[in-house]
């Protein structure tokens, strides 16, 4: 009985095995202030440091306000 | 904490299809998939004929996320949904789950076998390190990272589509919305393409 017993065990941990199997996810990604290994950055990447999300947002608020008409047009 | 967010104005879109064009070239998109494409309802009707740039729209809660089997997707910290080739088994659950059939699945090989899914980034890649060749490959460029705006936006002759940080676009469209209120035009929800999506006002 208690062979019996071992071999129904082992063999419902066996079928049950694969579906256990934690979804594997996407790896993991850098921040968008890690700035682009590439030679097109915007301003030779003097606007922010690497890493640096607050100057990163700020350089990226600064290019939004290029999409305001009203702001581009002001008189200088 | 910025969220990037698209919004496109109804009333200044030309149906150019500049942002469709600026995509595929900045992606180098492959023949049949279109991460980025204009609507037109009432063609012909003058007046009441309008276009709209539609793409993935970054959803706050998105069902794409929600019914993926393999967790392919994430959001990043600056409210962009992006997903991860490598673990994405080009089932096609997200295309019927998003509701403005932002996943495109390419032509991978012969009878109609499609490969992984392929969406709009906004312009910020995938998990593969920033710039990179092996990124540009799979996701196309990430503007974001090099300090720029998606293409689509900055390259719309009308700025019709706006795409950044969701509190400085929205800025710029209520801005819009008082000075054509102060010309005499109708302001409010009609102003997002309500009227013309429903046939009358939104419910007070």
């Amino acid at each position: 009985m208690r062979t019996l017993t071992w071999i129904v065990g082992a063999a419902i941990l066996a079928l049950t095995a694969g579906c256990s199997d934690a979804p594997s996810g996407p790896k993991a990604d850098q921040k968008s202030s890690a700035t682009a290994n590439n030679n097109y950055v915007a301003g030779d990447g003097k606007a922010w440091k690497s890493g640096d999300d607050a100057g990163w947002r700020d350089a990226l608020k600064q290019r939004a306000q290029g999409q305001d008409d009203y702001i581009r047009a002001k008189p200088l | 904490m910025a969220q990037m967010k698209f919004i496109c104005d109804s009333e200044r879109c030309i149906e150019c299809n500049g942002c469709v064009t600026a995509c595929k070239a900045e992606h180098d998109v492959p023949w049949g998939v279109n991460r980025r494409r204009v609507v037109t309802i009432n063609d012909g009707e003058v007046g009441a004929e309008k276009s709209i740039s539609v793409a993935c729209m970054h959803c706050s809660d998105a069902p794409c996320m929600a019914v993926c089997p393999v967790q392919c997707f994430y959001k990043t910290s600056d409210g962009v949904v992006l997903h991860d080739k490598d673990v994405c088994i080009g089932c096609g659950y997200c295309s019927y789950a998003c509701p403005f059939g932002a996943p495109q699945f390419p032509q991978s090989a012969a009878f109609g076998m499609r490969g992984k899914m392929d969406k709009c980034t906004f312009c910020a890649g995938g998990p593969e390190e920033n710039g990179s060749q092996a990124e540009y490959e799979k996701y196309g460029r990430n503007r974001l990272a090099e300090g720029k705006l998606p293409a689509c936006a900055e390259m719309c002759s009308t700025k019709a589509l706006l795409g950044g940080d969701g509190d400085v676009i929205s800025d710029i469209f209520r801005n819009r919305v008082t000075v054509r209120q102060a010309n005499g035009k109708e302001a409010g929800a009609n102003l997002f393409g309500w009227g013309t999506a429903y046939g009358g006002k939104p419910a007070a």
